[in-house]
């Protein structure tokens, strides 16, 4: 009885009625989503409808990308299991192989990969990635040869949030986040800011349909430091007043990532369309410099540089009266080669399942003519 | 694997992931050269300017590049020099700042033209700024402000209210002593 109470489960889990509208109800989050990017922008359109497990229209919950493909996934899985036959049906089983492939490699890619820019100035290089989207609060320790960086990635920055590490004494209480402000003086006197805040606060302003264009503050509540030191701080995006804790420098930055290796920038050229201002090409010639050994690479349309998982397009540049720098894309992608992969699964079994086709239909049509 | 185990890990494996937190703490050691990207200042080269020999420079802190005090009557003045990069926050931001020292109310952007003057120099016009609150004697600003190539260039004169404008020939000529590749 139990194991036909069982099985009587997995039958379910394996309808495939569930795949049928769960793709159904895929279509209509890109068509929504599509559509959404017009008011909320890019990023936002995509953390709503794609890269949620819920989302609300109105006071409607409704399924979102995840949850939606987590059970396209289970579904899949289970009916390869019980009800696929590879012996009966090898075309059918291979291109479900190939279907599971890619869902897992949205899974990799939504959980592991990480996207950002590098910026570099014509005869200076970098050794870091700036992600477009997550931010990071950093205590930077100053010594003679390098600095002994503590962060505090995007999940500690939120209201109520304690920071605290053997790196640093005391402790930082995050009172107020700001996930995009800008910076007017203060209208009000409060003795328990301190540097920047005793001047400055910041103004809460509506997010950017560009993400990445929004300037993050806090708020923060330091304690433990010392008298002279204790107190609150107004920490700000690109604020050009640093903010010293002790000796340790606090910084609310573009979360980074150290590579190990460098990129310099040897030459950034752009070539414009004759008698335009529209670019045609932008082309980056680079050093790689690693373990002492230097490679020179040129980035440019479509002629990305690959290196430890990376990929660095060229992407933009910015020009000003001193020096150009180029505007390098990164991303690092575990899943990168999961559609590609499947794909061709996918085909394959498509075509094995067609080519077993084929004499049934023959003789079907033999029949029709005789 | 037994279907029994399968069912199962996958819907933990959904339920975990619902649970993910970007919540980390890393702790990395970075090469001077890079950490001094995060805000500092970073000293100016081939930048230079004359002083009067009765200036005394001092000692300066890191954000700037030199300071002096200079001999006045009734009280103590001094000059500083600093770069700030990009422009600095914005001349409505420091300007301000300037006024919110002296006790001043802030202004609008509209207002800047018309506080403002102009000092030619030989690498191009610097924009000055004569900030005074009559009920602080003790304390006016001349501040000259001059875009670089990557970075912002502040001369700021703190005097005396009295000799604020005295001291204005000197500051005019100091600004114009200074020089700096564009």
């Amino acid at each position: 009885m139990e194991k036909k109470e069982r099985n009587k489960w997995l039958l379910l889990l394996a309808d495939p009625v569930i795949f049928f509208y769960s793709c159904s109800w895929l279509m209509v989050l890109v068509i929504a989503g599509t559509l959404a990017q017009r008011e909320l922008g890019l990023y936002m359109a995509q953390q709503k409808y794609f890269a949620s497990w819920f989302f609300f229209t109105g006071p409607v919950p409704l399924p979102g990308g995840r949850i939606t493909m987590a059970i396209i996934f289970i579904n899949l899985v289970v009916y390869l299991l019980i009800k696929s036959s590879f012996k009966k049906t090898p075309g059918i089983f291979i291109a479900h192989i190939g279907a599971l492939l890619l869902l897992l490699g949205g899974f990799l890619t939504a959980y592991f990969s990480s996207e950002g820019t590098m910026v570099i100035q014509e005869g200076d290089s970098s050794q870091y990635v700036s992600d477009y989207h997550s931010r990071e609060l950093v205590l930077i320790n100053p010594s003679q040869e390098e600095d002994e960086v503590t962060s505090f990635s995007m999940g500690w920055l939120s209201a109520g949030e304690t920071l605290k590490h053997e790196t640093f004494q005391g402790e930082i209480k995050i009172l107020e986040t700001y996930t995009n402000c800008d910076v007017v003086q203060r209208t009000d006197s409060d003795p328990s800011f301190k540097g920047f805040g005793q001047r400055f606060q910041a103004r809460e302003l509506p997010d950017d349909k560009s993400h990445e264009r929004n300037m993050f503050g806090l708020v923060m509540a330091v304690s433990g430091f010392g008298d002279s030191i204790d107190g609150k701080y107004l920490l700000v995006e690109y604020m050009n007043e640093p903010t010293f804790l002790g000796a340790a420098q606090c910084v609310i930055r573009k979360e980074r990532t150290y590579l190990p290796f460098e990129i310099e920038l040897l030459d950034f050229e752009k070539k414009l369309h004759p008698g335009t201002n529209m670019p045609k090409s932008y082309k980056s010639v680079v050093n790689l410099l690693e373990d002492g050994q230097s490679r020179r690479v040129v980035i440019q349309m479509n002629e990305p540089l690959r290196h430890h998982g990376y990929t660095f397009f060229q992407s933009s540049f910015i020009e000003g009266r001193g020096p150009d720098s180029t505007v390098l894309s990164a991303v690092k992608n575990y899943g990168r080669q999961f559609p590609y992969i499947s794909s061709i699964i996918m085909c394959i079994g498509l075509l094995i399942h067609l080519i077993q086709l084929v004499p049934g239909l023959m003789k079907r049509n033999e029949e029709k003519e005789g | 694997m037994p279907l029994k185990y399968l069912v199962p890990i996958l819907l933990s494996v959904c339920l975990a992931s619902c649970n993910y937190s970007s919540k980390d703490v890393r702790v990395y050691k970075v090469k001077k050269k890079q950490s001094s990207q995060v805000t500092k200042p970073e000293p100016v080269s081939g930048i230079n300017w004359e002083a009067p020999e009765s200036w005394t420079p001092k000692a300066v802190s890191s954000m700037h590049l030199a300071a002096f005090d200079i001999p006045v009557e009734g009280g103590n003045a001094s000059l500083s020099i600093m770069t700030l990069a990009g422009d600095g926050g914005g001349m409505l931001l420091n300007v301000n700042r300037w006024l919110n020292q002296l006790d001043l109310a802030p202004v609008e952007e509209g207002a800047l033209p018309g506080m403002s003057k102009q000092i030619e120099s030989i690498n191009g016009p610097f924009t000055v700024f004569t900030i005074k609150n009559p009920t602080k004697p003790e304390g006016a600003f001349n501040v000259a402000v001059v875009q670089m190539a990557e970075q912002t260039l502040f001369v700021k004169m703190v005097a005396p209210l009295q000799e604020i404008d005295t001291l204005w020939p000197v500051f005019e000529t100091f600004c114009q002593s200074i020089k700096f590749e564009r």
